[in-house]
């Protein structure tokens, strides 16, 4: 065992602790707020297993939470704080419903189309504090958390305007035609081909960061811009390119997530898939092969606090105590270091040893 | 120096590298020319601490056709490079994977000179190239130096420590308050003492002992 593995190790162990003593906390909380702590507690842990519908519900929220989080990991990895996958899922989801309302329905043409239409409204979207930031070196955090309201009012400007169903009682806009609805894979849940095009999403992102000269170029100018500059890379592009690519994958989940579960465009504020995806990719430490495990565990969270608030006498507000836990004991780079430290320490020794023994 | 690598853009003046103005040109247009670069500092600009070995070796080549399987890199050759270099240049180290920020300073040095080194380079520009790193590595990296030297490399040497540059360097050039103050041809004629003569701005050589300077 060398000390890179070991090192890897520890965070797995660091992470799997936090979401431990995470959990540790909300049975505590469940046992002082409810009358019935058992009831709730089974309903929140076993819930989500108890029937396939349910099942699928863990499936279809993990959906989006993956895009976001793929979004997030490419942009923070470049090091660029930057929050547009919020605006981007949900800008990303009305360009999509845009084009499955008005472009002309073309078998397996036009789902690739609004797919592809979510992705460039994402992509404009997170381009903006991309350029921002790589020509007057403008804070990309609180440009892109602007730009999220930006997005979410000209969004409905956009709905209201040229797509609203005037006959319908709220502000929705006027039904998919059929062909633009991603098709259903598991009959009696509500999981869709998004699922399949998110692992695909997460391959490609995987291979890119870690196996492509570009996605090279975006780690080394995240961990040392400097060195990147030194090295020859082309820093200012990376900046651009990871805020645009980010922005488009959010947009894509916002795409696949409209097509995939609604019949037509009804939201009136801003998701929140954005945000969670960056817990998401805290709790994967910033890897995209965690993503998946990650968003599942989240979603299984939610689901299970759903059914806990709908069968017992506990709010489903509970998680957010998880999820605020769970990112604080990750996110403290020194919770668990003097155990690392002492680990380091003894392995050494033993090397040392063994040489001594030879 | 930030001229010379072409971290900024020359204002006035000219610099010619194999006889092409490299004023305007970007870093990536400089290394292209095979220009190498040991920085004065390897933590902010040499290499990234949380990144491999590896990972750090190839950070100026990754364009090379070698690296490169189509769209993907090849990490088996990125690997067996990262593993030759690491043997070749003695870095003690668990393997090419391990992270350079847990070696010590001379080894880090040492990845730092593997890789501006190993290209086989027209000009290296080396900064302080054996700073604060152990003797052993510092005769290491000297060694390198001198033996790029004999197979043609052109090497500017900058460096504080008199010793250093007395001990490499063919022909000296001292600088003091943004001119140059002397030249020497054959370094090894001059004294520490009449060095810090010049370098103490004490004493300054005319235009004509400084004119064979042109003459190279």
């Amino acid at each position: 065992m060398n000390k890179t593995g070991n090192s890897r190790q520890f965070e797995i162990i660091r992470t799997l602790a936090a979401v431990g003593i995470a959990m540790a906390a909300a049975v505590i909380i469940i046992f002082i707020v409810s009358k019935e702590p058992v009831n709730a507690l089974y309903n929140f842990i076993v819930g989500p297993f108890t029937s396939l519908r349910r099942f699928g519900n863990i499936l279809e929220m993990a959906c989006p939470l993956i895009f976001t989080s793929l979004a997030v990991c490419v942009m923070f990895q470049a090091n660029q704080f930057n929050m547009i996958a919020e605006g981007g899922f949900f800008f990303g989801a009305l360009c999509a419903a845009i084009a499955a309302v008005k472009l002309p329905e073309i078998t397996g043409v036009s789902v690739t189309a609004a797919l592809l239409a979510g992705g460039i409204g994402g992509a404009s979207l997170g381009a903006v504090p991309g350029i921002l930031k790589a020509k007057w070196n403008t804070n990309e955090f609180v440009v892109s958390l602007m730009l999220n309201y930006v997005a979410l009012y000209l969004g409905l400007y956009l709905m209201n305007t040229f797509i609203r169903d005037t006959n319908a009682g709220s502000k929705v806009s006027l039904k998919f035609q059929e062909g633009f609805r991603l098709p259903n894979i598991v009959p009696g849940t509500r999981i869709h081909l998004g699922i399949v095009i998110a692992a695909l999403v997460v391959i490609l992102i995987y291979l890119f960061l870690y196996c492509n000269k570009w996605g090279y170029s975006l780690r080394i100018t995240g961990q040392n811009s400097k060195f990147a500059e030194y090295s020859g890379i082309n820093t200012f592009m990376v900046i651009l390119f990871s805020q645009i690519l980010g922005g488009a994958i959010a947009g894509l989940g916002g795409a696949v997530e409209m097509m995939g579960i609604y019949n037509r465009f009804q939201w009136s504020a801003l998701p929140n898939y954005g945000f969670d995806g960056i817990t998401v990719a805290i709790i994967a430490k910033q890897s995209p092969k965690l993503v998946p495990a990650a968003a599942l565990f989240l979603a299984y969270l939610r689901t299970g606090a759903d059914i806990m608030s709908r069968s017992s006498d506990v709010p489903s507000e509970v998680i957010s105590v998880i999820q605020a836990l769970v990112i604080v004991l990750i996110a403290a780079n020194s919770f668990l270091s003097g155990w690392k430290h002492r680990m380091l320490v003894k392995q050494s020794m033993n090397e040392l040893a063994a040489e001594g023994g030879k | 120096m930030n001229y010379l690598t072409g971290k900024d853009m020359v204002e006035m003046g000219k610099i010619f590298v194999d006889g092409q103005d490299i004023g305007n040109h970007t870093i990536r247009q400089i290394r292209d020319k095979k220009v190498s670069h040991i920085p004065e500092d390897r933590m902010v600009d040499g290499a990234a601490s949380s990144a491999s070995i590896a990972e750090n070796m190839i950070s100026t080549k990754i364009d090379s056709q070698y690296l490169n399987k189509g769209l993907l890199m090849n990490r088996t050759a990125i690997n067996q490079m990262a593993e030759k270099l690491i043997e070749y240049y003695r870095i003690k180290c668990d393997g090419s994977q391990q992270l350079v920020g847990m070696l010590s300073g001379g080894n880090i040095q040492k990845v730092v000179a593997a890789r501006e080194l190993a290209s086989k380079p027209r000009l290296i520009i080396a900064n302080q190239p054996a700073r604060g790193v152990d003797v052993s590595a510092a005769e290491f990296i000297h060694d390198k130096l001198l033996e790029l030297r004999g197979e043609g490399s052109a090497t500017l040497l900058v460096s504080a420590d008199l010793n250093e540059v007395l001990g490499l360097s063919d022909s000296l050039i001292v600088m003091y308050d943004g001119e140059i103050a002397a030249y020497f041809k054959d370094s090894s004629k001059v004294s520490e003492l009449e060095l810090g003569m010049y370098m103490l701005g004490s004493k300054k050589m005319n235009k004509e002992e400084i004119g064979g300077l042109m003459d190279e």
